[in-house]
């Protein structure tokens, strides 16, 4: 039985729509028009125990509204989800000890302490035994290595400790769900990249579904098999990572290397769409049923060093997806 | 190591006693700024004995009664310092701006995931407060009412005493849960500065800070001794100088009371509606 289930899952936000100027806000005082908003529209989707999750979708996609109808956060309007059993939206405590929700903007570390003592807080309101605790501690610290930083006031630390702390603090109940909404947003690259090793280990080890967000493609590729894509709430992918380039992506990429220079776009021009080109190296865009067509007339009509046939990067292809949806 | 191996601890309670002693522990390091209002918050205590010992002067001038309603200058003196005891406990400064805060940032959603009840983190949260302020008080406040001594008359008896320990709590609890209700206004409004600033005014007025509530008008009275406000400042300070005969202390406390518990029960409806709100439309 699948751990999360969400059937035809739709949010529909009601909101003041207000005429412009000055003029439209006094008429907005007595005559309220109001505009319905679909942020998210008919999901389904379900996931096993233990599964690494990647939702994606341009910004206002419905990603983070999904999370907080898992999270009992928001009702929906219509459509029903079952995480681990329960109704997320019923907020009984006892699924609230078994999930954890974490927003990558949103503290919940306590500024003017040090972030020990707000870890020791959320140990007392989850009700973590303290051998369970000790436990759980002396494993995160060392693997985010922030042992050090445990006495040190939260407001003096960087974005990247406090999120790793964020983290701690929310996986010290052990969740058997784990929702990250954006964990890596606004970190550098380091930071990034650290993070994104501890979700990949931490899932690994410990077989906690996660299902997690995020607009940085890097996380996605690092971490996640499948990904649910959703664009203006509708969700439009649901599968292996690699499936989204075959089924989105209409063309591939050719690169050349030639033993010999000269050769011009305007020779390269009728084979496919020249990306790149120097007197040595071209690039070509072609479409998939003309990729055999392409390199064997290039193969044929140049002196070639080197030819490669590689997908369009994963990025692009996602980023053209959005944007085809978005018209 | 697995998942899902949390144990439950302790009782349900211990979270809130570490809320409160986590918060504690955040608020003294803020002791200095504490340090410095226990002091200042008394200046305003200087004009009011200049202002009263006027209106007493005047009185004696014109050959009036030298007690207004049976409150001499002393008493008048008196009263005004016995509010800053009462404020300490009925004034929870930042609640009702931090909650309504909470529920127009979104704020609320890391509470609303744990398990644990908002209103119950904040009493712990503002108790925190009071425990530091008392802290502090209780080098600042002795120096200051030892100074006024003379102004004091009145020994309170142990009833009147016990009284007064007693509608100190009341003082806190509809403190804090008149800053809980009005807080939860945010579900429904984006704005409540002004309205907050309004409501303050006539809880600063009904409550008795400004002048004693049984100096004002006969025609006011029902309204004035039956009002939730006198508890967070006229009825610690009356029933402390004996101006509350002991056959009313009960019925001054019981109403005290009942105060605090349709406060309660007003602030869970809202709470419940206004969360109800909030999960539909967007947090």
């Amino acid at each position: 039985m699948p751990i999360i289930e969400v059937e035809n899952l739709s949010k529909i936000y009601r909101t003041q729509k207000r005429l412009p100027g000055l003029g439209g806000a006094f008429k907005g005082l007595f005559n309220r028009k109001y505009t319905e908003v679909r942020a998210v529209d008919d999901v389904s989707f379900s996931i096993e125990e233990g599964e690494l999750v990647g939702f994606l979708g341009p910004n206002g996609a419905g990603k983070t509204t999904t999370l907080k109808m898992l999270s009992g956060i928001l009702f929906p309007t219509t459509g029903t989800a079952k995480v681990m059993g329960f109704t997320p939206w019923e907020r009984k405590n006892e699924y609230r000890r078994q999930f954890a929700l974490v927003m990558g903007q949103k503290n919940q570390l306590w500024w003017d302490l040090p972030a020990q003592e707000s870890l020791y807080l959320n140990k007392e309101i989850y009700g973590v035994s303290d051998e369970a605790y000790r436990q759980v501690m002396d494993e995160m610290t060392e693997l985010l290595q922030v042992k050090k930083l445990l006495g040190i006031m939260v407001r003096e630390l960087s974005l990247g400790e406090r999120m790793k702390f964020e983290l701690i603090a929310s996986l010290l109940h052990r969740p058997r769900v784990l929702l990250l909404d954006e964990p890596t947003i606004g970190l550098d690259v380091v930071a990034q990249k650290n993070i994104r090793e501890f979700i990949k280990d931490y899932n690994r080890r410990t077989k906690t579904t996660i299902l997690l967000t995020s607009h940085y493609m890097n996380d996605i590729q690092a971490l996640c098999e499948r990904v649910v894509v959703i664009n203006q709430g509708k969700k439009v992918f649901d599968g292996k990572l690699d499936a989204v380039v075959e089924q989105f992506s209409q063309t591939k990429l050719i690169s050349v290397t030639f033993k010999t220079g000269g050769v011009s776009r305007e020779q390269l021009a009728g084979l496919g769409e020249v990306l790149e080109i120097t007197p040595v190296k071209a690039v070509l865009k072609v479409s998939r049923e003309n990729v055999k067509k392409a390199s064997n007339a290039i193969l044929n009509q140049f002196d070639v060093d080197d030819i490669n046939i590689e997908e369009v990067p994963i990025e692009e292809v996602i980023e053209r997806m959005f944007k085809e949806g978005a018209k | 190591m697995s998942a899902g191996t949390a144990s439950v601890s302790k009782s349900p309670f211990h979270k809130y006693w570490v809320i409160l002693s986590t918060r504690t522990q955040e608020d003294m390091s803020y002791r200095a700024n504490y340090v410095f209002g226990a002091i200042f918050r008394f200046l305003p205590l200087v004009t009011l004995i200049f202002l009263w010992y006027a209106v007493y002067q005047s009185r004696k001038v014109i050959g009036g009664d030298l007690t207004i309603k049976g409150m001499t200058f002393n008493d008048m003196i008196t009263y005004n310092a016995l509010m800053y005891v009462a404020r300490g406990f009925s004034s929870v400064p930042g609640t009702t701006s931090d909650i309504s805060k909470d529920i127009k940032d979104g704020l609320l959603n890391r509470y609303l995931i744990r398990p644990i009840n908002y209103l119950w983190y904040q009493v712990m949260y503002r108790l925190a407060h009071k425990l530091v302020f008392w802290y502090v008080a209780l080098f600042t406040f002795p120096p200051i009412f030892f100074l006024m001594r003379h102004y004091f008359s009145h020994v309170p008896t142990m009833v009147e005493t016990g009284a007064f320990v007693i509608s100190l709590v009341t003082a806190f609890c509809i403190g804090i849960l008149f800053c809980f209700m009005i807080g939860t206004l945010a579900f429904w409004f984006t704005e409540i500065s002004t309205f907050l600033f309004v409501v303050m005014m006539i809880e600063f007025f009904l409550s008795g800070q400004m002048i004693p509530l049984n100096i004002l008008p006969q025609s006011m009275q029902p309204l004035l001794m039956l009002s939730p406000f006198g508890y967070e400042g006229y009825w610690p300070c009356a029933i402390l100088m004996g101006k509350v005969p002991q056959d009313q202390l009960a019925q001054v406390l019981g109403t005290g009371f009942c105060w605090v518990v349709v406060f309660y029960f007003l602030g869970q409806v809202l709470w419940k509606a206004g969360l109800k709100r909030y999960s539909a439309v967007g947090g």
